[in-house]
């Protein structure tokens, strides 16, 4: 208890948990009430046997099990995303950042398609993969006393690399799984009374194990030294933290599907307005949450949306601009310390490195080319060329504007993540995670879907429109904070949520093929023809000469503002250029290939982990690094299960994750 | 002194909400000496070394270099003509000292292209003087405490300005180290001729270091004036709200202080037998 006063000298407000404890149940049973209110309603009033056993149904099978089960996993998602965020010590840690949602996802997919598993199938399955994508984050970041920003990147890593291996299964197996899809955009299950109260004795083991737990977690906001100082057993309490944690999380997406924002939001609100005590954090983090979850789904009801709307996108609704408030009123969050992914290894020279990636993407193309379900070896390449060979010519037509896409958007999306994660000086701000991706891809879906005959001018128009138009939003609620860096990443997390949310919501509700539309979501090369990469190229040439302009001033950021000011930069007019670049740059890209996950993210930091960290050096290899994967991810994605077709954009993290957490292991060892 | 500053802030007024850290304070750098900022924490020490650096949006109040005002200039001029250093400095991984130092040519260098033979000499020139010229090569982030000290002031000297802001040099160094810098920036001062103003805890350091010490209390410069005159106990007690002793160097008769861990002495030690 000592630990209690040390962050908080002479509390002046009479426990403000308690009164505000007080005020928020009451406010999540008047919600409740206000869904229950109906069937209630009719139960009471109802005439006639019919009538009443109607009433009795609706009341007793369908809706109060609704509202139970959005409580309880909404609850479930606010406390795990307290428990995430004092194990890691990290207000941004929540369980969809670290990967554990998806993993549970991932559980929920073995137990439809893997008959063996169906008997464990439910919480068991989803707490087993949730725990098993948590230790991969965990081993990746380099274990428990990882530096926050390590472990988040090492989670969205791990997240990425569930995510598409979710998209692959969904696109290859469409029909077993018509249901998966449905369900992963997140909506209230609907078990009836019966599987709730089966899911809810998988909430007691966590429920049991949280007492026990709260003390040590507390003191761990000390910092480990102290904790241990104390007398905190740190290991343990950590460890019991994230398997408590995972296991709500697991039950929560058993009852209502991979639901984001609840973990990160519910927490972070009542930090701002001034909770700090562990527990009363922890329990106003789960009422918070359930009451969050049923006012979504409420709302949905309530505006007679169609199903479609999910709980998932009512929730990034409700959520965002909660999120966006705290991070403008500049109340939420001390910023945690700003870690280095990786100390570089050895200084690695680009003489070396820019042939040798040259090297590889030449042959590499020149592989993709080749290799196919007709393997084409170069002399019919020439005959090709000159018009002997018809068919090598058509196939080859079909194959090497892909490449040259790839070739190109990877090298464009590589140098946006560069250009990025330096002037918002934050190891998390690829294009994806601040939104810059998803806004493009909205506006650009809605329009294909809304004009299917659009042409690619217009279909830039819309990318650069929603691309800058996001990127513009987050400047603009972070201006007065000068972007620092937590809240800009928060604010783009809450918008890539958002849009994604959104997008997802579009194509649910207007494509009669979601598969179809699915796979353009995550971003690819399939059918992209000579055109594409014409309209492409420009685009990339004109902005090389900028980011060569742009690179040393950019290493002067690196330095702090203050810093960066004093050498004389105008660290105003930079942001605003730079940024703008980076947007231009991933915004065109997106229109072509779509919202390719993972190239802008983490590119940079294999450029960084390969040893290059001045933006003379930092560019070029990351492009290269960049244009590298999408290739091998077209030619893989191509060929690996032709004839179907793997989206690109899943392969990109399927191939780039593994190796970037490869990376990050190692990294530490050869630092520390 | 009045017309001959090189550096002068007037009226500098700056406020965080309602709270005035710097209360329309003047002042006047002259050329070529050694100025010590001194105070208690919170006091303004920081801010207003940010605010002659340009750093610090002002209420009001404006600051003028060599009598132009810091606001007409360029920012690259600006960075020719003073170079600041913060207390606390990120440095980015994989930073070589050369590179750190090479940094500090911004300003002078041309918008494209490698280093010239000019920034090349300026370069090796900073780091000979922090007796860094082994460690070009060497990472930043691998130096010890001192060494770090030295190279960001490295950056500084190639920006081969005549005014030098430094906040709390020696903050978290060791006593030898903090020794070395004092001495480094002594040498660099009568050498080279530049103008420094540093914010410094202690107080025997900026006795030892500077020709003048500027006391400052709430947004105020209460006491300025050479360090014999300024450490004694009346405007330390002002200004720190503590009984200090005052003892004179046995060898070089320099001032002295400490802090008097007691209750009230009505007699310095000097004045005792």
């Amino acid at each position: 208890m000592i630990a209690l006063t040390v962050d908080r000298p002479a509390p002046a407000r009479a426990s403000p948990g308690l009164r505000l404890g007080l005020i928020a149940a009451v406010l999540v049973a008047l919600l409740a009430l206000a869904r229950l209110w109906p069937t209630l309603h009719a139960l009471t009033t109802a005439h006639g046997p019919a009538e009443a056993e109607a009433a009795r149904f609706l009341f007793w099978e369908l809706r109060l099990p609704r509202v139970l089960a959005g409580l309880a996993a909404g609850a479930a998602f606010g406390a795990a995303g307290a428990l995430f965020q004092a194990v890691t010590r990290n207000p941004i840690a929540a369980p969809d950042l670290l990967g554990v949602t998806a993993g549970a996802q991932v559980g929920v997919l073995l137990g439809l398609t893997v008959p063996a598993l169906a008997a464990v199938s439910g919480p068991p399955l989803l707490f087993l993969c949730g725990l098993g994508a948590a230790a991969l984050a965990l081993t990746a970041a380099g274990g428990w006393r990882a530096s926050p920003l390590r472990l988040l990147l090492a989670g969205g890593a791990c997240a990425l690399l569930l995510n598409a291996g979710l998209t692959v299964a969904l696109a290859l197996f469409e029909q077993n799984i018509a249901g998966l899809a449905l369900w992963s955009g997140g909506a209230l299950y609907q078990p009836g009374a019966a599987g709730l109260t089966e899911a809810a004795l998988w909430l007691l083991p966590p429920l049991v194990a949280l007492p026990f737990l709260l003390r040590g977690l507390e003191a761990l906001s000390l910092g480990d030294d102290a904790a241990t100082g104390i007398g905190v057993a740190v290991l343990p309490v950590r460890f019991g933290g994230v398997v408590t944690a995972t296991a709500l999380t697991a039950f929560a997406v058993a009852l209502a599907g991979p639901i984001g924002f609840v973990g990160l939001i519910a927490p972070n609100l009542l930090r701002a307005v001034g909770i700090r005590r562990f527990g009363s954090l922890l329990a106003l983090s789960a009422l918070t949450g359930g009451g969050l979850l049923i006012a979504a789904d409420g709302a949905v009801a309530a505006l007679s949306l169609s199903a479609g709307l999910s709980t998932a996108v009512a929730t990034a609704l409700v959520g965002t601009p909660i999120l966006l408030v705290l991070v403008m009123r500049g109340r939420a969050l001390t910023p945690p310390d700003r870690g280095e992914v990786a100390a570089s290894g050895r200084a690695a020279s680009l003489a070396v490195v820019a042939p040798a990636l040259l090297v590889a993407l030449v042959a590499l193309a020149a592989f993709g080319l080749a290799w196919g379900e007709t393997w084409l070896p170069p002399t019919r390449w020439i005959a090709a060329l000159t018009g002997s060979d018809p068919e090598a010519a058509l196939i080859l037509g079909i194959r090497a504007p892909r490449i040259a896409v790839a070739v190109i958007a990877g090298m464009m999306l590589a140098a946006s993540g560069v250009v990025l994660q330096s002037v918002v000086r934050n190891a998390l701000a690829g294009p994806e995670l601040l939104g810059v991706t998803q806004g493009a891809a909205l506006t650009t879906l809605a329009g294909l879907l809304a004009w299917p005959l659009m042409g690619r001018p217009e279909t830039f128009a819309l990318a650069l429109a929603g691309g800058l138009a996001t990127l513009g939003l987050i400047l603009a609620i972070n201006r007065r904070r000068r972007f620092a860096p937590l809240p800009v990443a928060l604010t783009g997390l809450a918008f890539s949520g958002l849009f994604a949310a959104l997008t997802y919501a579009v194509i649910v509700e207007t494509s009669a093929q979601p598969a179809r539309a699915l796979i353009w979501l995550v971003g690819g090369t399939y059918g992209r023809a000579w055109p594409d990469a014409v309209a492409l190229l420009p685009w990339l040439l004109v902005s090389l000469p900028a980011l060569a302009f742009l690179s040393r001033p950019l290493d002067l950021l690196t330095l702090g503002d203050d810093a960066a000011a004093g050498l004389g930069l105008d660290v105003g007019l930079l942001r605003a250029l730079a940024l703008g670049l980076a947007a231009v740059l991933a915004s065109a890209a997106v229109a072509i290939v779509g919202p390719l996950a993972f190239v802008g993210l983490l590119t940079p930091h294999l450029a960084r982990l390969v040893g290059f960290h001045a933006h003379g050096d930092r560019l070029p290899v990351a492009m290269g690094l960049g244009a590298l994967l999408t290739v091998a991810a077209d030619i893989v994605g191509r060929g690996a299960l032709a004839p179907t077709e793997i989206p690109a954009g899943a392969l990109t993290a399927l191939i780039g994750a593994p190796y970037f957490l490869w990376l990050m292991s190692r990294g530490r060892k050869g630092a520390r | 002194m009045s017309e001959a500053a090189i550096l002068r802030g007037r009226g500098l007024t700056v406020a965080y909400g309602a709270r005035r850290v710097l209360d329309g304070l003047d002042v006047a750098i002259a050329p070529g000496g050694v100025t010590a900022l001194c105070g208690a924490n919170g006091c303004g020490k920081s801010t207003l070394l940010r605010s002659l650096a340009g750093l610090q949006p002002l209420q009001a109040g404006t600051v003028e270099i060599d009598g132009r005002p810091l606001g007409e200039l360029k920012r690259r001029e600006r960075a020719r003509a003073l170079a600041m250093l913060a207390q606390a400095n990120e440095v980015p991984a994989g930073l070589t000292v050369f590179e750190l130092v090479a940094y500090g040519r911004h300003a002078h260098r041309r918008l494209i292209g490698g280093l010239s033979s000019a920034d090349r000499s300026a370069i090796l020139d900073a780091l000979a003087a922090t007796g860094l010229r082994d460690h070009g090569a060497r990472e930043v982030a691998a130096l010890s405490g001192g060494e770090r000290q030295r190279a960001w002031i490295a950056m500084a000297l190639a920006q081969q300005c005549r005014v030098l802001l430094l906040d709390e040099p020696t903050t978290w160094l060791d006593v030898r180290h903090q020794v070395e810098l004092v001495l480094a920036l002594k040498n660099l001062n009568r050498e080279r001729g530049i103008t420094i103003v540093c914010v410094l805890h202690d107080l025997n350091q900026a006795a030892a270091m500077a020709d003048r010490v500027l006391l400052m209390k709430a947004g105020r410069i209460l006491h300025d004036g050479p360090p014999a005159e300024m450490l004694r106990p009346a405007p330390l007690a002002e200004v720190y709200g503590v009984e200090m002793w005052r003892l004179d160097h046995p060898d070089s008769a320099a001032p002295l202080c400490v802090p008097a861990f007691a209750p009230a002495r009505r007699q310095p030690l000097e004045a005792r037998p």
